[in-house]
């Protein structure tokens, strides 16, 4: 995991130990790893540098295309050998025990694992992307992942809708004097 | 007479012309900053007379081109790299979202 200069060296790594010792709810704890690396100087000079590598969208789709992929071939050996190992209430048993959860548990848990996508994404959402991996391997639900993922990367995508609402705004400007 | 800031392109229509004449008094007055009246002049000419637009996607395009960035860069300096790292970001979190969506959706649609 890369190691922050300007956050506290044993912070995370506290952050950690909570999680696997469910001294705090994952979320709760994930919620404390997040402010830690968006208050850090290190990711804040990265974002305004430019220099948070680029991932295009194009890579990544190719990721998600392979995570696919991958899904859809554990899943048909999974049936396959469900099939031929146990009856049909076995199976439906399993699916309402939520064996489909696991799958996407554990294919969640490959996509966090994509190093070079989450460092890609920026820093900090590779150290993010490390903790909820382990949060996950140690039991939290993937939907609640993937919800407080989601509230995160809201906060962390540096889009700047300011410059295009100004730019916008000088342009009804520009019409205005044209017309006048 | 100073030097102009914004290029001009043989192929500009009136339209673009006359909006990029003010663009450049603006930029000359220092009533915009220069890069800004770069990069409306080229969405300005981007859109080629057909209206006003200027939509994410618009701006998403301008920044995706490489040719267009070198464009704009060799007009006026301006944060140009630090636009296309946030149309790169932005692009990028746009498809995991749709990623986390479709995971979610299939978590809960699992669940009897």
């Amino acid at each position: 995991m890369r190691v922050f200069k300007s956050i506290p060296p044993d912070a995370l790594n506290q952050i950690r130990e909570q999680i696997r010792s469910a001294e705090l709810p994952t979320v709760q704890a994930l919620e404390q790893a997040a402010l830690l690396i968006n208050k850090s100087a290190d990711y804040q000079d990265a974002l305004k540098s430019g220099l948070v590598p680029r991932l295009t969208g194009d890579d990544l789709m190719a990721f998600v295309e392979r995570v696919r992929r991958d899904r859809q071939l554990v899943d048909a050996s999974r049936r396959t050998n469900d099939k031929q190992a146990k009856r049909p209430s076995q199976l439906q048993a399993d699916q309402a025990e939520g064996t489909s959860d696991e799958l996407l548990s554990e294919l969640f848990n490959d996509f966090m694992h994509e190093r070079s996508a989450w460092q890609h994404m920026g820093a900090g959402l590779a150290t993010l992307g490390d903790i909820a991996a382990e949060a996950i391997a140690g039991g939290a639900q993937v939907t609640e992942i993937a919800g407080w993922l989601r509230a995160q990367r809201h906060d962390y995508a540096p889009a700047n809708p300011n410059m295009r609402d100004g730019i916008r705004s000088d342009r009804s400007k520009l019409e205005a004097s044209l017309a006048a | 007479m100073p030097e102009p800031i914004l290029r001009r392109v043989a192929t500009d229509n009136d339209y673009v012309k006359k909006r990029v004449d003010v663009l450049e008094r603006w930029a000359q007055s220092g009533e915009m900053e220069p890069w800004k009246a770069v990069l409306m002049a080229e969405l300005i000419r981007k859109e080629g007379g057909r209206g006003v637009s200027m939509t994410d996607k618009d701006f998403e395009e301008l920044f995706m081109s490489e040719e267009m960035v070198e464009i704009m860069r060799a007009q006026v300096d301006g944060p140009w790299m630090v636009y296309v790292e946030q149309t790169f970001s932005e692009r990028s979190n746009n498809f995991v979202m749709g990623f986390l969506g479709q995971l979610e959706d299939a978590a809960s649609s699992a669940k009897p």
